[in-house]
């Protein structure tokens, strides 16, 4: 009997709590709907809900149980009503919410808009505990935040592009603690390995994007000593709330997945969503391209008013490497190298004739060789000469060199990732309008600064003409990928040149205009002087066009070529070739295109930069007796 | 004779590091954390469409959903770990920056170890004359950097007050 109604009495109390847990929930559903809560600008960033063309909602997120509504993706009040109900929600057994990530309390699930609603409405929602959760924010410990970005490395132009990552610090972290500190990483997952099916993937949304949190260590590894690209760290000044707001909201994401594409919802575009949780004010996001280089989120960064507060440059392997054999004279730089390569006690002989401080620098650049050539190899005889140079440096107790990097430009320096261009010009014929573009990125012609030097990727690039035919436009040349890269040879760091193109062409040969589709790439060596670099290719160039016996061209042939920086804001480029038709046309003697002579060509292009934003272009160009010159002004942007 | 315990603990030890380590393999098919064995794409052909996906290095292992390893815990290296998880991820920077007595991983790995600031340039040099002692030779793995190194600074008293997790 008497347990009978003590059953009763908390089945009672049961029902009472969860008729006041249903009367809680309403009071707070109706009072952020009488305050508009479902469109503010706290909401909406926290779901990552952008407008859409034609009215309503979408969010970019795109995995479900990022969403407690149904229709959550699509609609922030219903997101926000299922949420605040999800907040009261009686808790959750610790066993099955270890289980997976969904079966957590919706308050541990999403500790940032818990926060959130509980201060904007001043509610007293029972809170849960979230074991889960506490140890993972225990294990970051964020105190403030460092926005890094990757630079391209050597002998990559997609590299180019650039990659973004997010640091989280700890205030007083100190000597060494960066290293320690945890980044923030959004990349793509793939499920592939076949490099056709990886790009296509990539490019299109094909893989999952998801986020992860790294020892820094490890980027700095893949990064600085196996990729060597060269890091900028640009510290925030977001407040601890901020951060806290912030980290909140990426275990909220971090579980979920947002489809990942290459040219707009890349890792770059993600962080700045993440940026904007944390200090919603901001309004770094839409980038208004249509694609997302990361060199222009860090310029929206660099410009969003007191964000960042300082800049700090983390050299690469090969930086650190080249930049420290500066510091040798010659016999010095050739005894490193023997050390490296061949170890023998010759070698060490030279080396014990040193001044220790000299003897120290010797054999720190002497590792940075030899680790550099070795890269992830641990090759027995490579180890055991390494070993020996660590044995000798452990001899010597002088700290090594400060090194100084004055050349460093950071990346948001150089001009913007996209270009227009108008101009006018004449060929022999007659004179011309011109108007030209370029969608990304960069060439080797314009302005070099804050870009890895000497290459080049362009994407959808083009010109088109107005001459005097009349005055509808005529498509010069719209190149889908224009790729050079040009590596001045190094002893030390030996790599190709080469480049790549493809994208319609006119030909203006003998008395034919004619529009033709090119693929035209190869080999190529380079060499540095001064303000000088000299180069050669191998070229293959294959044309598809109704000129053509069989509609088809292969030519092959070579170049030479040279790149001079004559002052910090102008600068030539000059390239001649001979291109030999061997299929598709007739033999240059008889051939209806060669009336004019061999298949010779010259070009040189004069740049001036005006300023970071505009520069002028002076382009000449001879081909098989044809001639032509202009006058461009670009604008970048 | 004191000599002789101290040599038989570090074998001991160094020894029990391996078979525990062995032990703990499965997950990554290595010693301890198996950081050390994460490997980056060489640089070449593929690395050009590497770039499309923006480094996919360690994302599985790091990912904030992944569940939790032997070493890492949904992203994020479990406190017990962190000493192992950075020799073994940084064994070649660090060794060179203890023969050299100097340098940011020297002075990150000090910080693993809980010195206290004012002991750090001590434990730099400490480290430098210690490095042939804690790389034998050149098949040192981190395990036994790791285990040799604390072993001997510990021995000293000033690093067995100031340096909490030694």
């Amino acid at each position: 009997m008497l347990a009978r109604v003590g059953r009763s009495a908390l089945l009672l109390v049961l029902a009472l709590a969860g008729a006041a847990r249903a009367n809680d929930a309403d009071e707070l559903v109706r009072r952020a709907a009488r305050e508009g809560l479902a469109t503010s600008r706290e909401w909406l960033v926290l779901g990552h809900w952008r407008e859409r063309s034609f009215g309503g909602w979408r969010s970019e997120v795109d995995a479900p149980h990022f969403f407690l509504a149904p229709d959550g993706k699509d609609d922030p009040h219903a997101e926000l009503e299922a949420t605040l109900r999800g907040f009261f929600a009686p808790p959750v057994d610790p066993e099955v919410a270890a289980k997976s990530f969904e079966a957590q309390h919706p308050q541990c699930r999403f500790p940032a808009r818990f926060r959130w609603v509980s201060e904007r409405l001043r509610a007293a929602i029972p809170a849960q505990s979230c074991p889960r959760y506490a140890e993972w924010r225990m294990g970051l410990r964020p105190e403030s935040a460092t926005l890094i970005f990757a630079a391209a490395y050597l002998n990559n132009p997609a590299s180019m592009f650039g990659h973004t990552l997010l640091r989280l610090d700890r205030v007083g972290q100190g000597a060494g603690g960066d290293l320690l500190a945890y980044a923030v990483n959004f990349a793509a997952n793939p499920t592939s390995d076949n490099p056709l099916i990886y790009m296509l993937a990539g490019l299109t949304g094909g893989f999952e994007g998801v986020f992860s949190t790294l020892p820094y260590y490890l980027k700095v590894k893949e990064y600085g000593d196996f990729e060597n690209r060269d890091l900028w760290e640009f510290p925030l000044t977001f407040t601890r709330a901020e951060v806290d707001r912030m980290v909140a909201h990426l275990w909220e994401v971090g579980s979920g997945w947002l489809d990942y594409f290459y040219f707009d919802e890349n890792c770059s575009y993600q962080l700045l969503a993440l940026l904007e949780v944390g200090r919603p004010s901001l309004r770094l996001l839409p980038i208004d391209k249509p694609w997302v280089v990361p060199a222009d989120t860090l310029r929206a960064v660099l410009d969003a008013p007191g964000l960042v507060r300082a800049q700090r440059f983390r050299p690469s392997r090969h930086t650190l490497m080249l930049a420290r054999r500066r510091l040798l004279d010659d016999d010095e730089v050739a005894l490193a190298a023997g050390l490296a390569r061949v170890g023998d006690d010759g070698a060490y002989a030279s080396l014990a004739g040193l001044a220790p401080a000299r003897q120290a620098i010797v054999i720190d650049t002497a590792v940075d060789l030899l680790r550099y050539e070795g890269g992830q190899d641990a090759e027995p005889a490579r180890r055991q000469r390494e070993r020996r140079l660590l044995l000798a440096r452990r001899g010597i107790a002088v700290a090594p060199v400060a090194l100084e990097f004055p050349e460093a430009r950071d990346p948001a320096s150089g001009h913007g990732t996209a270009m227009v261009a108008a101009g006018a010009g004449a060929d022999r014929r007659r004179p011309f309008l011109e108007v030209g573009w370029r969608g990304v990125l960069h060439d080797l012609a314009g302005p070099q600064q804050g870009y890895a030097p000497n290459t080049q990727i362009e994407l959808m690039s083009g010109t088109l003409r107005i001459g005097d035919a009349g005055p509808v436009p005529t498509l010069e040349q719209l190149d889908l990928v224009r790729i050079a890269s040009l590596a001045p040879y190094d002893a030390w760091a030996p790599k190709p040149s080469w480049r790549l193109s493809t994208g319609f062409d006119r030909m203006h040969e003998a008395d034919c205009d004619c529009l033709t589709y090119q693929g035209t790439g190869g080999p190529g060596l380079a060499v540095e002087g001064g303000p000088f670099v000299l180069y050669t290719f191998a070229d293959l160039d294959l044309r598809i066009g109704a000129a053509f016996r069989d509609r088809f061209r292969a030519a092959a042939g070579a170049s030479l070529g040279t790149l001079w920086q004559a002052t910090s804001f102008w600068r030539w480029s000059v390239e001649g070739g001979y291109l030999y038709p061997f299929f598709g046309v007739e033999p240059p003697s008889a051939s209806p295109l060669d009336d004019d002579g061999a298949p010779w060509r010259a070009e040189a292009t004069w740049s001036f930069a005006l300023s970071v934003v505009h520069e002028l272009r002076l382009p000449v160009r001879l081909v098989r007796g044809h001639a032509e010159a202009g006058l461009l002004l670009l604008s970048y942007f | 004779m004191k000599l002789s315990l101290g040599i038989g603990a570090v074998a001991a030890l160094v020894l029990a590091g391996t078979q525990m380590a062995g032990a703990e393999s499965p997950p990554y098919g290595m010693a301890g954390c198996g950081l050390g064995s994460l490997v980056f794409k060489e640089n070449g052909f593929v690395q050009v469409f590497a770039a499309t996906t923006n480094g996919t290095f360690g994302t599985q292992t790091f990912g904030i959903s992944s569940g939790t390893s032997n070493c890492v815990n949904a992203g994020v290296v479990k406190a017990d770990k962190e000493q192992e998880a950075f020799v073994e991820s940084n064994l070649d920077n660090l060794e060179r920056d203890m023969a050299a007595g100097g340098g940011e991983y020297l002075a990150a790995f000090a910080t693993l170890l809980g010195c206290q600031d004012s002991v750090q340039p001590q434990l730099y040099s400490f480290a430098q004359s210690s490095y042939p002692s804690v790389f034998p030779s050149d098949q040192t793995t981190a395990q036994q950097a790791l285990y040799g190194f604390k072993i001997q600074a510990s021995q000293n008293e000033i690093f067995a007050r100031n340096c909490a997790r030694l």
